[in-house]
């Protein structure tokens, strides 16, 4: 037997007031949030972009010893 | 001069914004960033607390940032919004899942609501605190519905968007965690004047 039971329309719809109050209430977002995530995401990006001229530089590098690998193992 | 056909998109509207943003176009992010950060703010705020509100939302907006070409539009931008904050949510609690939640962790702000008597408003934000507490002790997919349906008023179509459920288990889930809510209201002293 379960000690959990059915909470009646009641009990729910007290619960949905309660979860209204907290959505009547906004905290604040500091001042500096919106500054300092734009100054992260301006680093980010000019980091980015060098790393992907980078790692395509990387890729296009390992196709062509894959493919001098495979030539090579074709002429022997 | 009257629009005829398909609407064109405005050049603030959020897929533009995006798109403009994913070409590195960093005023176009800021707008978004302004835009969204409330609800991403309270969404992170009642899932990970308010000290590490703040935290969790710059991580969210830095992750949908580097995942701007991958937003096609075909769901609303905040529901795209909300379930990288969902996520970046997730990945928070997982980390510190040892850590209980102390109560003096809560911060001290004040309601938006409209002007009061001191005493009442203290009380509201006493209530408040101890709600978002509650909320806290949920398991964290009832948490998540409940947040995002009770407290945000998603719909359920967004909600299933945000967590990748499928419709019927958010209303599922949704019952569930009203009823696990209820349940630790009633566990608690103080009295929350829910009927029997």
């Amino acid at each position: 037997m379960s000690d959990h039971h059915e909470p009646s329309d009641s009990a729910e719809a007290r619960a949905a007031e309660l979860l209204a109050l907290v959505a009547t209430w906004t905290p604040d977002v500091s001042p500096g949030f919106g500054p300092a995530l734009i100054g992260r995401a301006r680093a980010q990006a000019a980091v980015a972009a060098p790393l992907r001229v980078l790692g395509g530089f990387l890729l296009a590098l390992g196709a062509a010893a894959a493919a001098q690998v495979a030539a090579r193992e074709r002429r022997e | 001069m009257s629009s005829v056909g398909a609407p064109r998109q405005r050049a603030d509207d959020d897929t533009v914004l995006a798109a403009r943003a994913a070409d590195g176009d960093l005023g176009a992010f800021e707008r978004l960033v302004e835009r969204h950060r409330g609800v991403v703010h309270r969404v992170a705020r009642r899932f990970v607390g308010a000290d590490d509100a703040e935290d969790v939302s710059q991580d969210a907006f830095l992750r949908a940032f580097h995942r701007l070409r991958g937003f096609r539009g075909d769901a609303p931008f905040r529901a795209w919004l909300l379930r990288i904050t969902h996520n970046a949510a997730l990945d928070h609690v997982a980390r510190r899942r040892a850590e209980p939640v102390e109560p003096s962790r809560l911060a001290t702000q004040e309601p938006a609501a409209g002007p009061r008597p001191p005493a009442e408003r203290l009380e509201a934000r006493e209530r408040v605190h101890r709600l978002e507490q509650k909320l806290q002790s949920l398991s964290v997919s009832h948490r998540t519905v409940l947040v995002l349906r009770d407290v945000e008023g998603l719909s359920y179509d967004e909600i299933a968007q945000v967590t990748d459920w499928p419709l019927g288990s958010v209303k599922g889930r949704l019952h569930r965690a009203r009823r696990e809510f209820i349940e630790l209201l009633r566990a608690n002293t103080y009295d929350w004047e829910l009927p029997a």
